[in-house]
């Protein structure tokens, strides 16, 4: 009678355990689940910049001649060498070119498209190149021409 | 009794199979459902020229612009560029991206000039899905806010993105 109490107690223990690590499995289950489902992640990226030396540089300003529409209008930048100040076209500058200095266009910005007193305020910043012609010590000059079109 | 402790024991045995096959199916899930985001590609507002305090931006779609006293030149060997992330997770989950504030961002060019980066914007918006295979993508751009007489030379600097699962 007595070994029959104690197999019931032994197989209460059994069932009660089995039921305790049965809840701890699902809580683990669970856990699982919401981690998967909710874990932020990251992600780390480099970022750079280059600034060049503003110097030497050329900034020119000009206004766009009154019956230019600011809108439709083009507006073309040349960049010119003091000996070639005559050329046209979009890039006269070059090396090769018989001239003392070159130049190289580094931006034009123009303005936010809206007239100002009759014209358009347009930027151009250049920076003179010395040519292996041109005798070191030689001030640079660069001529911007501002076309309208 | 012999029939009790057997039924006991067939529990256990029950018991002990469900945890297998749970923790089995939780390494699986997790695996299946592993979500990570990575970078594969960095920002870079590429190389300009300051004359006096400006702002540089490089958009999302890798369109670049200026202000102020910022000429971006289209030169030299660092092309602007917005940064690139891959998503990855469980198939047509919803996420969202979030990017950093204002001006928590600095660059630096190693010599004690730094220069502050805002308003990231990202290509999502609002939230986005991944695909049937589990992938996403999502570019980032930026504002860089140039000094009136910020130094030249290189600048470098990190920052992080958060992908949040929904």
């Amino acid at each position: 009678m007595a070994f029959h109490g104690q197999g019931r107690k032994a197989n209460a223990a059994l069932r009660l355990s089995g039921f305790l690590l049965g809840l701890l499995l699902a809580a683990f289950e669970g856990l699982a689940l919401v981690q998967a489902r909710a874990a932020p992640v990251a992600a780390t990226a480099n970022v750079s910049a280059v600034i060049l030396a503003p110097d030497p540089v050329v900034s020119v300003v000009d206004t766009l001649p009154a019956g230019v529409n600011a809108s439709t209008g083009t507006v073309v930048v040349h960049v010119a060498t003091t000996s070639a100040q005559a050329s046209k076209g979009p890039d006269p500058v070059n090396a090769s070119e018989p001239a003392a200095v070159a130049a190289v266009m580094l931006s034009t910005k123009a303005g936010d498209g809206t007239l100002r007193d009759g014209g358009l305020t347009v930027a151009v910043t250049a920076a003179p190149r010395r040519t292996a012609s041109h005798a070191s010590g030689s001030p640079d000059t660069v001529n911007v021409l501002v076309e309208f079109n | 009794m012999n029939l009790s402790l057997h039924l006991a024991c067939r529990g256990w045995a029950c018991l002990c199979l469900r945890i297998l096959c749970g923790l089995a199916a939780a390494s699986c899930c997790a695996h299946a459902a592993a979500q990570n985001v990575s970078n594969t590609g960095n920002l870079s507002f590429g190389t300009f020229v300051a004359t006096s305090a400006g702002t540089v931006a490089v958009r999302a779609d890798g369109s670049r612009g200026q202000s102020g006293g910022a000429f971006v030149l289209n030169q030299g060997s660092n092309t602007a560029a917005p940064a690139q992330f891959a998503v990855h997770g469980k198939a047509n989950t919803v996420y969202a991206v979030t990017l950093p504030a204002d001006n928590t961002v600095l660059m630096s060019d190693g010599a004690g000039h730094s220069m502050a980066v805002k308003s990231f914007t990202s290509n999502l918006s609002g939230t986005s899905i991944l695909s049937k295979n589990g992938n996403g993508q999502f570019s980032v751009g930026a504002t860089l806010v140039v000094g009136a007489s910020q130094a030249r030379g290189s600048y470098t600097g990190t920052f992080s993105v958060i992908v949040n699962y929904q």
